[in-house]
């Protein structure tokens, strides 16, 4: 019983690791340090942006807008190390910019608070917003700045913190923090049991005395500020400013939350269920290239595993609401 | 329900394994990889068929990808198709500065880039770029189109449509509009710009508040002919969807050459339209794909295909030669 215990709650955990020996067997060039070098650094932009997303699954909301703040902090850093008046020294242009990709992140994530808990919209709404405004924003300002929709020239020693060359191991170790901290602010602080506590049941939360709406508008905040720690490190990884950036990215964030087995109706799961998440979908995608798969065939396998993870997560949910009711 | 997850990855591990598969003659093979931007236009579709056609004809192995328009998604697909050891790469980006690292980390590993339709922005130099000449082709076809238009007495009330501002090609296709507009002020009176973004949606709003603005206009002129449809829709709308010779038509010069381009040609709606060699450009990139794996390289670095200007005038004697003349009825 013990070992069905065990295999029931590290499903993932044990299908990565499977996935991982299956892949080292029989994919080819999938162990050479190049592709494993590969593997993780793809996996950091997604674990940071992931993580941010997943504090507020766990309240039982969702946020669209993430992906915006990478486009916009993209754009707006690679103005200022590359065009504006401080490119000429990128001692100031660098950490200017890092901060202010950031602190775009917290503004988003802010204004998003504010949405959700003083104008009472909906998070599905709010965010959908901010994500159409910010986008836009994006692809105005760098129309306006550079007259395309991409900005190049940047700063070779930026590309330090997208892992560029000798330093690949600065974005992992960046990623590995943030996720920590995230694991921790929700396994060690009152904070984080007042987060599952409002996804489980935020009416009973509140009669309890859980400062539901700064605990909503703080989650807000956090998932903006990591969607800005998540844009520094893939405009680092990329070389420029890039006003699409994470257009077509939420699908992955969403399904490495979802099959890490964080529940999208909030209440249940956590950061090591998104980290295995992550490296799962990363490991799917990373091997469906090496294996030259088609790629209508790594999207249908993704859109599968997604169902199927969110399938069972409401199962599960209306079986124990089934059950305590009976009861 | 947790079994439905693992059944499927086992089912996909499981495929892995049997699917894995470089045989041995399959390991002697050249093997090409090839990153589309997305198929979004015939023009693309046309050009990912010649390619995969060729690679077929030829005898070696080709890893297709698509990064469904993100030009991150690219760059990391282009890492792994690095890491699987292809070859060579042949690359249409979506973005021509945010493929620059690509292409770095390609020549950084040994491996030659090919750019195909689109070229890369600032300093690296790819082995090889393939290109149609859009300015040249954008110029010729309005020249002829303004020449016609002096030698009938006519002028013309214009709305040009722009594609991407990140696309090169749409911006040497607006600088040959514009430079033949230029040399011709007397014919060309330009209403409207509109940016599209490649996008039917922006195109259709930008055409039809042009038009509203601008009942008179009797010309536009669009750099892809994937643009017919918004074009079409907002013409019908304003009642001016005609034929030549009948009264409200709106003449059209477009570019690309596919089916729905070579259609409207034939039909009598559109005037002339500059037609890229997509068949004939993928079937290049291939070509020296398979030489530069083989250690040759190009004399020059920039191949520039000259297109064919097809027009009502010379339909009969170049329409054929088109790629997407088949598609004619």
């Amino acid at each position: 019983m013990k070992v069905k215990a065990f295999i029931q709650s590290n499903t993932i955990f044990l299908l990565l690791i499977l996935a991982f020996i299956v892949s080292a067997i029989f994919v080819p060039h999938f162990t050479s340090s190049y592709n494993l070098k590969n593997f993780l650094l793809q996996s950091t932009d997604l674990l940071l942006i992931a993580t941010g997303l997943t504090f507020i699954v766990l309240n039982g909301g969702i946020d669209f807008s993430v992906t915006s703040v990478l486009a916009l902090g993209s754009v707006v850093g690679a103005y200022i190390m590359a065009l504006s008046p401080l490119s000429a020294t990128p001692v100031i242009a660098i950490p200017v910019a890092v901060i202010v990709m950031i602190a775009i992140g917290g503004t988003v994530g802010a204004v998003n608070g504010v949405a959700v808990t003083i104008l009472k919209i909906p998070s599905f709404i709010a965010t959908l917003s901010t994500q159409l405004i910010f986008s836009g924003l994006a692809i105005l300002f760098t129309k306006k700045v550079a007259s395309r929709t991409s900005i190049f020239g940047l700063p070779e020693s930026f590309f330090v913190l997208g892992g560029e060359g000798k330093a690949f191991l600065v974005p992992i170790i960046i990623a590995l923090f943030f996720s920590a901290l995230a694991y921790w602010i929700l396994e060690y602080t009152r904070f984080g049991r007042h987060i599952l506590s409002i996804g489980t049941n935020p009416k009973a939360s509140f009669i309890s005395g859980v400062p539901v709406k700064r605990v909503i508008f703080t989650l807000c905040l956090l998932s903006g500020l990591y969607a800005g720690i998540a844009s520094v490190v893939l405009t680092a990884r990329n070389q420029a400013g890039i006003s699409s950036m994470g257009d077509s990215m939420f699908i992955s964030i969403i399904a490495s939350i979802v099959i890490g087995g964080t529940s999208i109706l909030g209440g249940s799961g956590g950061f090591k269920q998104t980290l295995l998440g992550v490296l799962f979908i990363t490991l799917i995608n990373n091997v469906m290239n090496l294996m030259g798969i088609p790629w209508f065939i790594t999207m249908i396998v993704q859109g599968l595993m997604i169902l199927f993870a969110a399938l069972s997560d409401f199962i599960i949910k209306s079986r124990k609401s089934f059950f305590q009711a009976v009861s | 329900m947790k079994k439905l997850i693992v059944i499927l990855t086992l089912v996909l591990l499981a495929g892995m394994a049997f699917a894995n598969g470089d045989s041995d003659a399959d390991d002697e093979m050249i093997h090409i990889g090839l990153s589309m931007d997305s198929l979004e236009s015939a023009f693309w579709v046309a050009n990912y068929d010649a390619m995969v056609a060729e690679a077929e004809k030829q005898g070696v192995k080709m890893t297709s990808i698509m990064a469904e328009g993100d030009a991150v998604k690219q760059n990391q697909q282009i890492e792994n198709l690095i890491a699987s050891g292809v070859d060579v790469i042949i690359c249409a980006p979506k973005d021509g500065a945010a493929i620059a690292t690509s292409v770095k980390k390609a020549q950084d590993a040994g491996i030659p880039m090919i750019m195909n339709n689109r070229p890369v922005q600032g300093d690296i130099v790819p082995a090889l770029t393939v290109l149609s000449d859009n300015q040249v082709m954008a110029y010729d076809v309005l020249t002829w189109f303004a020449k016609k238009a002096v030698s009938e007495g006519k002028t013309y009330k214009t709305i040009l449509l722009i594609g991407n501002l990140a696309d090169e090609n749409a911006a040497e296709r607006q600088k040959g509009h514009e430079a033949a507009m230029v040399e011709y002020p007397q014919v060309f009176d330009v209403v409207s710009r509109i940016p599209t973004e490649w996008n039917h949606e922006i195109a259709l709003k930008g055409l039809q508040n042009a038009l509203q603005a601008n009942p008179d206009v009797n010309l536009v002129i669009t750099p892809s002919d994937f643009l017919y449809p918004p074009i079409k829709s907002s013409l019908e709308s304003a009642g001016k969807w005609a034929k030549i010779g009948e009264p409200n038509h709106v003449a059209i010069v477009s570019f690309d050459g596919d089916g729905v381009g070579m259609q409207m040609l034939k039909d009598g709606y559109s005037e002339a339209d500059a037609a890229q060699d997509a068949t004939g450009t993928g079937v290049i990139c291939v070509d020296w794909a398979i030489k530069l794996a083989n250690g040759e390289s190009p004399s020059e670095v920039l191949f520039k295909d000259a297109g064919i200007i097809v027009t009502v005038d010379n339909w009969d004697e170049k329409a054929s030669l088109v790629w997407g003349y088949a598609d004619v009825k």
